[in-house]
């Protein structure tokens, strides 16, 4: 539209044209605007989004690892108050809770390393913002103090403070099953200073005189906690397998050098009840010169202590061992947990395993237990197989009545049956059962408490579900789980995985086949009953038991952020 | 249009594209900086989840430790002055059969904890030099770098080998409680300075990131 008025001058030819390109170049011009302003913004965009990005990856990358190690941290304290039955995944529960809105995790107990069935890897995977962080730990479960290793049979290959050793020994550090058909008697020719394999199977005896397996040669130590040598003052003519009521165990050098030095001749830095004292033979205090493979720090640090043989003597209550710290209590993290954690019983010894492990080395024992000149302490062979290494304390008394209402082991299930007259009943999870039937399977193990009274009373016959041809079945149809019984107990033909503790006897019925190990709290006159049944005690290096927390300590020992792409 | 209207159109129109190329220029400052500024948080954030990253599941950190292959020589060492260094044991790790048939990525299922272990010794520094290719020697650690050096033996091989994580890092600064980390040192700080230039725009931009590191094997 032309927008003159009336009367103005004629417009110059081509007017419009000139219009036009006008109004082209202004929108030329505009698109340029638009472009170079929204080229700005894009740089600016691009510049606070590269940083945003790079910090929230972080922040979510970081916040999903630590949701999988608190997945991790979870595991942990579930296995300590309830062990580990079968395999399983559970949910992370701070994942899912207002702490860490929008993020997801599972923290599954996998199954142990083929190598080694004691190491029970743990995998947490936590996922935040679309990070996603997975921490696997790998837990070595080793039994609890007093439930020696060897109990399970006689070769024990010990990882801890030196290479491989074979012997009848008690360890904290590890355990590798073996076949062992029957429970049997000591060796010809053992002695009471100097038991030869076999070992035969704890809550056992060997009567030190009358009709048992052979009349062995005892002193009797009154009690002393210093004195290292066998006694039958306690348990008057038995000896069980324990031989000593207080029998020094196998302490890690490690850990016995950091008591050591918190003890340092004083106790000053030591929690209340525990004490350091030489270890004496007769009255005699015990020295050692090292074989060339393990000399104590402390006999230098300490000098004092130089050339002798160290016990440490427990007699109040459990302590932790924590790199150089020694605390009184249980472990509330890290450390080893040591002592009667149940309160009761004789004091418990510790000695540093780096000197036993050193004096396998020796053909001749010198002023170590054993007087190097004693010629008929190995039946003529040669003398100086000391005895430490073949000591095992006595089982630790376990509380059945206390964990009875208690939820024992998962995954898995507990089971609580009361055959006595206490009147003493439980409440929900355990499942209440009024037959000695064991229904525990491999993937849902049971944890059966069984009231029956005081040992010497009707036995609980235990029948199982499951079966096993033999040792070299797999068990994966056998029953699984843990026993536990204030009486005796007769097992019935029964294929079982796992741990049988009573305070009483056992006797077996028709064929027995146990992976595991079967402990008593009590000695009793006779070993493991086989007078009307045969029981095999079944094993390998690949056997794997429930592990509940009643026998097991879980320590972590190794902790790795696993790469995506990684099984 | 008058010539008055020309000027002024003219005036108009000079203000308008001197704004326009200002603009644009401002522009492609600001994207070259952003540019600058994501190669230097590149370079610091590849440099510090690594180093993290390992030395989480470290066993401990390592200091005075010295190891020969190769006809070569090659000193583990943390420490923070001058050559800020920090030398670490890692575990070996492996892929296990489980009992189950499945398998698990985990660290050495037998460590024991003594040292040698059956892991690598790993060491990062700064150099002004990049790591040169297999059978070289390691370059010379500098107080700082544009390249972050990664040095590593293999214990059970006992083979020494060297590498650059990357380039553009000018500082690597460590501490922990106390002062600088010690062979003993289970908590420390690592921080890791970064720095990008476009000469042709004269842009230079730092970027710096500090992570807190808890050794989770020691």
């Amino acid at each position: 539209m032309d927008p003159r008025r009336p009367g103005d001058a004629p417009r110059a030819a081509g007017w419009e044209s000139a219009a036009r390109s006008d109004a082209g170049m202004a929108f030329v011009m505009t698109l340029l605007v638009v472009f170079f302003v929204g080229m700005m913004l894009f740089a600016f965009v691009f510049t606070s989004q590269s940083g945003v990005w790079f910090a929230a990856n972080d922040r979510n990358s970081t916040v999903a690892l630590e949701l999988a190690e608190a997945g991790v941290q979870e595991a942990l304290n579930r296995l300590r108050v309830s062990g580990v039955g079968a395999t399983g995944t559970f949910a992370n529960s701070l994942a899912a809770s207002a702490a860490a809105a929008h993020s997801s995790g599972t923290v599954t107990l996998q199954a142990p390393l083929a190598i080694n069935p004691t190491i029970i890897p743990i995998l947490s995977v936590a996922a935040y913002g679309g990070m996603q962080r997975a921490a696997r730990v790998l837990v070595q479960a080793a039994y609890q103090p007093g439930f020696g290793n060897v109990v399970q049979a006689p070769l024990v290959v010990f990882q801890g403070d030196a290479s491989a050793i074979t012997g009848d020994t008690s360890s904290l550090a590890s355990v590798t099953f073996q076949t062992y058909q029957t429970s049997p008697a000591p060796a010809s020719g053992a002695t009471a200073t100097n038991l030869i394999s076999p070992q035969v199977m704890a809550g056992t005896d060997i009567t030190t005189q009358g009709s048992g397996p052979g009349d062995f040669f005892f002193e009797c130590a009154n009690d002393s906690t210093t004195e290292v040598a066998p006694t039958t003052c306690m348990r008057q003519t038995n000896l069980p397998i324990n031989w000593h009521p207080a029998t020094p165990q196998g302490m890690p050098s490690a850990d016995f050098t950091a008591v050591i030095l918190q003890w340092n001749g004083s106790n000053a830095n030591l929690p209340s009840g525990l004490q350091v004292v030489q270890a004496t033979q007769g009255g005699v205090g015990v020295t050692y010169t090292s074989a060339g493979t393990y000399t104590p720090t402390y006999w230098t640090t300490v000098a004092a202590t130089a050339g002798q043989v160290l016990l440490i003597v427990d007699s109040g209550g459990p302590f932790c061992v924590n790199g150089a710290s020694v605390t009184a209590g249980v472990c509330t993290g890290l450390g080893t947990l040591y002592g009667d954690v149940s309160g009761g019983g004789a004091d418990e010894r510790y000695l540093d395993w780096g000197l036993v492990a050193d004096d396998l080395s020796r053909t001749t024992a010198v002023a170590f237990f054993q007087a190097p000149t004693c010629a008929t302490c190995n039946a003529g062979g040669p003398n100086g197989n000391q005895n430490g290494v073949r000591y095992v304390s006595l089982i630790p008394p376990v509380d059945v009545l206390g964990i009875a209402c208690n939820n024992n082991l998962a995954p898995g299930f507990s089971a609580f049956s009361n055959v006595s007259s206490d009147g003493m009943t439980c409440a929900a999870p355990p499942t209440l059962i009024g037959s000695g039937t064991f229904t525990g399977t491999k993937s849902n193990p049971e944890f059966l408490v069984i009231d029956n009274g005081a040992p010497g009373g009707a036995a609980v016959t235990i029948t199982g579900t499951g079966r096993a041809t033999g040792c070299s079945d797999a068990f994966a149809s056998a029953n699984w789980g843990v026993i536990v019984a204030t009486g005796d107990l007769t097992l019935q033909d029964f294929a079982f995985d796992g741990v049988i503790y009573t305070l009483g006897n056992v006797y077996t019925q028709g064929h027995i086949y146990v992976k595991g190990g079967i402990f008593s709290g009590t000695p009793s006159t006779t070993q493991v009953d086989q007078s009307s049944g045969t029981l095999s005690f079944c094993g390998g290096a690949s056997v794997s038991v429930p592990m509940a927390a009643t026998f097991f300590n879980f320590t972590p020992m190794s902790w790795v952020d696993r790469p995506a792409g990684q099984p | 249009m008058t010539v008055i209207e020309l000027m002024s159109a003219l005036l108009v129109f000079s203000l308008v594209m001197g704004a326009l190329s200002s603009l644009l220029i401002t522009s492609l400052a600001v994207y070259s900086k952003g540019s600058v500024s994501t190669q230097a948080q590149v370079s610091v954030h590849l440099t510090l989840g690594r180093l993290v990253r390992e030395v989480r599941q470290a066993r401990r950190l390592l200091n005075g430790t010295q190891e020969s292959a190769n006809g070569a020589t090659f000193s583990f060492n943390t420490t923070c002055t001058i050559t800020p260094q920090l030398s670490f044991a890692l575990p070996h790790t492996a892929v296990y059969a489980l009992s189950d048939g499945t398998t698990a990525y985990t660290t050495d299922a037998n460590a024991s904890g003594v040292n040698p272990y059956d892991g690598w010794y790993v060491s990062y520094y700064l150099s002004a030099a990049q790591a040169a290719g297999t059978g070289a020697l390691a370059p010379a650690a500098d107080a700082s770098g544009p390249y972050v050096i990664r040095v590593e033996y293999d214990v059970t091989a006992g083979q020494l080998s060297y590498g650059t994580v990357t380039g553009g890092v000018t500082a690597l600064t460590l501490a922990a409680q106390g002062g600088c980390p010690t062979a003993n040192t289970r908590n420390l700080s690592i921080t890791v300075a970064g720095a990008a230039a476009a000469v042709n725009e004269a842009v230079t931009t730092t970027d710096v990131i500090t992570s807190d590191v808890t050794l989770r094997n020691q």
